[in-house]
């Protein structure tokens, strides 16, 4: 009877949960897989004229691959492989050359992907895209 | 004054004076350019101001065949003539029998006269050996080369543009010992027909298969009338001329002596055009650098002919020669010739008020003859006798000169090297076991060899793929739309290499390798080829933009130089580094902890003690987000800058790079976004 009882109030539970309003729960889970541009950064509005272009592509596989132009020149490539940590909503890699990057904090609201450092002042947001440009990947070192 | 000096002229004929070192007093410093060879029957004058036709009467003393100007003005060009002073050059002819040095030194006394100069005779830098090559049957018009872009059947064959390792260069060869021209050509430019080349050396054959298309023609001349058709003060110059015979320009004149050998030209000016811009994609022969893809689309040759048969080039020659390639539309001067004499300084080599060469050389640079810079660009060879310095002109300290290196990416045995020496390039070498496969391939004049290609070495050769590769870099500029002045582009120039240092250190018996050298101990050449070995997939880089360099905030960090100034950023002597107070303020800099170890490997401390450079490494600390410019200054081409009374040193040079401050560590120095 007890087991029963305790199977009960846990389906209830179950159901109520899936109909309480909790604002944590209206997040959707983040998926950074796809292709993004960099749409906003602090650095950017810091570096006045500097031109500052990124394109990420998470690929559903775990590899990612980052077209970047920083000031004048061509599109560096780089490659690698990354994680996300769905709970934590942490992002890190590791490029090619073994290199470790972030972990960043990964946010998704709408089509904008942000990308923080945990307590840093730094805010850089992606906006997705159908893909990288021709004129990227085609412009590259 | 005629007849003291004709009395002058006459007890120096008794007793000749045995050098210029004889000239009295505050004359000696008049006179200039004394080389190893020199013309008997003629010198050179320069006059403080320019001499009226009455003033010129009175100096035609007896002794003095005749005195004429020596360049020819140029319409539209008359003030910048008179901004270098070449109207008031004029060549001193001597009566047979005149005693050279008494001329000199009593002309050197007149106080009308600023400078006077030896009528010296340049070496071509090359040993002028050649090896002919016959041509491979031609593979089909529509397969490109195995080894590039080019259907060339003897591109494979020159590892000097792209080399990939092949052992049958040298056993000891090196892959990238080349002008990395390959992708360059793949994917961005072959050349623009508006560069324009002159080849300042033997006369180039015009009409050889794999050139004529790509040879510069002058539009206003009708060929062989006779005539001055253009009114440029040349007969019949359609691809050129010959400053040497003051006629057509001729490749083949020579004879053959009493033991049998040819006596007399060697292909040497056809041999450096090749590699300029032979016609590419042609299915014949051999690849130029400038040459093209095949559509009419390579750089153009003009042929300003110095050296013929036996005659050497005279710095009258020479000096007419460079002016006409100013004159006639020319962007690059292609010099592979030089003088032997070693000189203390710029101004021993011109004695502070200047020498024809130098001022030709000089007015050459100041002409615009195309649309991305505000002059030109003149570039030479350092030399061949295995002297630790360059030789001049090209020592001088603003001139590029080019040092050698073989397909095994070593200094060359018999290279000029260290101060003077300003970049590096292919040159070639014969390796004993290899034979001529290592030394440069390029056209050669079929009548002298029977060939119409051939391999030959020498910094002569290394000379021409620079220009080849400045020719490519104008054209691509010109394509981007992009302008530079003249300087700046000098400096792109030279930090657009590769480290030949690291092969250098390496070299495991401290000597060269194989191949018959390996007495040729490497260590004097440690940081002494220039800045590198130029690049040509660098330069292009360069014109489309530097990339800015990241720093993370909140640590002391090194950030790698070398998008600046080359991968030979390491080995580069730097002077200065200055970082603005809008720079400071902007990323938070911090004053930088500075080296301990500065005696060894020198460090350069921006005055304010926010970066510094050591190892081809920016040492700063910025605290916040933000950017700046900094700017670096080093030295191209040895470690102390030359010019002046300085002994013969490198070039400035001055980048200014763009650093952003990020949080992010930028993949800890992978340079990556994220």
């Amino acid at each position: 009877m007890m087991k029963k009882l305790l199977f009960v109030l846990a389906s209830l539970a179950l159901l109520a949960g899936c109909h309480e309003d909790n604002p944590e729960d209206l997040t959707p889970a983040v998926d950074v897989t796809g292709s993004w541009e960099l749409s906003s950064a602090t650095t950017r509005v810091m570096v006045g004229g500097e031109q500052v272009s990124v394109y990420l592509v998470f690929s559903s596989s775990g590899s990612f691959d980052i077209y970047q132009k920083i000031g004048a020149g061509r599109y560096t490539h780089f490659t690698g492989s990354y994680t996300l940590n769905k709970e934590e909503k942490l992002l890190s890699g590791t490029y090619s050359d073994g290199t470790k990057w972030g972990p960043y904090e990964a946010a998704l609201q709408g089509t904008t992907l942000s990308l923080n450092l945990p307590g840093g002042k730094e805010v850089d947001s992606y906006r997705k895209i159908d893909a990288v440009p021709e004129s990227v990947t085609g412009n590259v070192y | 004054m005629a007849a003291s000096l004709l009395a002058a002229l006459v007890s120096c004929r008794q007793e000749p004076l045995p050098s210029v070192v004889d000239v009295p007093g505050s004359a000696r410093t008049k006179v200039v350019n004394l080389g190893d060879e020199w013309e008997t029957s003629s010198f050179l004058v320069k006059f403080a101001t320019r001499p009226s036709d009455a003033e010129l009467e009175d100096l035609r003393f007896e002794g003095v065949l005749s005195m004429e100007p020596l360049f020819k003005s140029f319409p539209g060009k008359e003030d910048l003539e008179r901004e270098f002073g070449l109207d008031r050059w004029f060549v001193v002819n001597l009566e047979e029998g005149a005693e050279l040095d008494g001329a000199v030194s009593l002309v050197a006394e007149l106080a009308q006269v600023a400078v006077v100069e030896y009528n010296v005779i340049a070496t071509k830098a090359s040993d002028c050996k050649v090896y002919p090559a016959a041509e491979p049957a031609a593979e089909p018009a529509t397969r490109a080369s195995a080894s590039g872009k080019f259907n060339d059947p003897m591109l494979p064959n020159q590892w000097h543009y792209y080399n990939q390792g092949n052992k049958s260069f040298s056993a000891y060869v090196a892959r990238g010992a080349d002008v990395n021209v390959n992708d360059v050509w793949s994917n961005l430019i072959c050349g623009d027909p508006d560069i324009i080349v002159a080849v300042v050396d033997e006369g180039v054959k015009y009409d050889h298969p794999d050139l004529a298309e790509n040879m510069w023609v002058n539009k206003g001349e009708i060929p062989g009338n006779g005539v001055d058709d253009d009114k440029n003060g040349y007969v019949d110059d359609v691809y050129g001329y010959n400053f040497n015979a003051n006629g057509p320009i001729s490749w083949n004149v020579g004879y053959y002596d009493g033991a049998g050998y040819w006596q007399g030209d060697s292909g040497h000016g056809t041999h450096c055009a090749g590699t300029i811009a032979a016609v590419n994609n042609n299915n014949k022969g051999v690849s130029g650098i400038a040459g093209g893809s095949g559509a009419q689309d390579g750089c153009k040759i003009m042929s300003c002919q110095i050296f013929s048969g036996n005659s050497g080039g005279s710095t009258r020659t020479v000096s007419n020669a460079i002016k006409y390639a100013a004159d006639m539309g020319a962007s690059i001067i292609s010099c592979s010739f030089g003088y032997t004499s070693a000189f203390a300084s710029d101004d021993a080599y011109k004695r502070a008020a200047g020498s024809a060469e130098i001022d030709a050389v000089h007015y050459f640079e100041a002409t615009r003859n195309n649309p991305v810079l505000d002059g030109n660009i003149a570039i030479f060879a350092a030399g061949n006798e295995n002297h630790n310095y360059a030789h001049y002109p090209g020592a001088f300290y603003d001139i590029i000169s080019v040092s050698a290196f073989g397909p095994d990416f070593l200094p060359t045995y018999f290279t000029n090297y260290g101060p003077g020496c300003n970049i590096s390039a292919p040159g070639g070498e014969y390796y004993h076991g290899v034979g001529e496969k290592s030394m440069v391939l390029s056209t050669l004049p079929k009548e002298l060899y029977k060939e119409d290609y051939g391999y030959m070495q020498g910094t002569s050769m290394a000379c021409p793929h620079v220009s080849g590769v400045v020719a490519l870099a104008l054209s691509y500029a010109k394509q981007l739309k992009k302008t530079f002045s003249r300087d700046e582009f000098k400096r792109m120039i030279l930090a657009s290499v590769s480290d030949i240092d690291q092969r250098i250190g390496a070299v495991p018996s401290g000597a060269k390798p194989l191949n018959g050298h390996e007495n040729l101990s490497m260590a004097p050449y440690y940081h002494q080829m220039g800045t590198g070995a130029i690049d040509a997939w660098r330069l292009m880089m360069h014109i489309e933009g530097l990339p800015t360099l990241t720093a993370q905030t909140g640590r002391q960090q090194w950030i790698d130089l070398s998008p600046a100034f080359g991968t030979a950023s390491v080995s580069l002597t730097y002077l200065k580094v200055e970082v603005p107070s809008a720079a400071v303020s902007s990323m938070g800099l911090q004053k930088v902890t500075p080296p301990t170890n500065t005696d060894k490997y020198p460090a350069v401390m921006d005055e304010g003690g926010y970066a510094y450079v050591q190892f081809g490494r920016l040492y700063v600390q910025p605290t916040k987000i933000g950017s700046g410019k900094i700017t670096i200054t080093a030295v191209g081409g040895g470690d102390h800058v030359g010019g002046g009374s300085n002994p013969p040193g490198g070039m400035e040079l001055t980048q200014s790079v763009s650093l952003i401050a990020r949080e992010a560590d930028g993949g800890n120095g992978t340079g990556g976004w994220l």
